[in-house]
């Protein structure tokens, strides 16, 4: 088996990526806007193009989580395993990236860096759920059992996913501490810039996921030679 | 220029491609790691 990147689509796809994302910190810093007009705070609002694609890759990566729970379920092939694993793991990052600059924003935007208001709280419990998976995986016992009770979990853990995406909705409006501006309500120059970072985060986490199933798979081809499977 | 709130958006920056070089990185080295363990277990045989 040959190293991931003496690949020629995954080194184009690298090289996409480096180029990527240094054109959105370009666009980032010299051309956005601030997303609220009213808020004074411009250079803080900019993380807004970072966080908030974070959130959407997250999403994705436990989206992924569970079609490979239920698809592992169904066949129990230990592919959709691996794919399962991979996205939970970056799906994590990104959740953990959310939860990072989220509290920074938000010691610019409220002078505090946390609340406990249902979006926060939501997206928090849908990375402890996360962290509940990985321990799962960790300390679960034999590999049947911990691969059938993830793909379990993962299906679960992901009802979190439309809550979070929802939660303004949800609950009323004096318990929300979120902005709450409809993206149709951003100007073409906002959206350009928010779509082109979000297709770089999504770009990158399918570069990351492929890297890290190869990387299972050589662990598997390891795991066989050394117990001469 | 509010040099505080640029200093939230650099953190932010720094946190984000500093903690995608680190994975990247951290794949990339066990993936070395793990192919030469393959190879001499390869050998081995």
């Amino acid at each position: 088996m040959n190293s991931f990147n003496s690949k020629r689509i995954p080194n184009i796809m690298a090289v996409i990526i480096i180029i990527m994302l240094g054109a959105g910190l370009k666009i980032v810093v010299d051309y956005s806007l601030t997303v609220d007009k009213e808020a004074g705070y411009l250079w803080a609002q900019k993380i807004f193009y970072y966080h908030v694609p974070s959130a959407w890759t997250a999403f994705l990566g436990y989206f992924i989580v569970m079609i490979a729970g239920v698809q592992f379920l169904r066949t129990g092939n230990r592919k959709w395993d691996q794919i399962g694993v991979a996205s939970a793991e970056f799906g994590t990052f990104f959740c953990l990236l959310v939860l990072i600059t989220g509290p920074i924003w938000g010691q610019a935007a409220w002078g505090q860096p946390w609340t406990w208001e249902p979006r926060l709280l939501t997206t928090l419990i849908l990375f402890l759920l996360y962290i509940g998976y990985f321990m799962l995986r960790q300390f679960g016992g034999h590999y049947e059992r911990v691969a059938r009770n993830s793909a379990v979990l993962g299906i679960i853990a992901f009802l979190d996913v439309p809550i979070v995406y929802l939660s303004l909705k949800f609950w009323s409006a004096d318990t929300q501490a979120h902005p709450q501006l409809g993206m149709s309500e951003q100007s073409s120059l906002v959206l350009n810039v928010f779509f082109f970072n979000l297709a770089t985060f999504t770009l990158l986490f399918i570069y990351m996921v492929w890297y890290r199933i190869h990387i299972l798979k050589l662990k598997q081809k390891q795991l066989e030679l050394t117990h001469g499977l | 220029m509010d040099y505080k709130h640029l200093g939230y958006f650099v953190a932010v920056c720094i946190i984000v491609f500093g903690s995608v070089i680190s994975w990247w990185l951290k794949m990339f080295l066990t993936e070395r790691t793990i192919l030469k363990r393959i190879s001499l277990l390869e050998e081995e045989k």
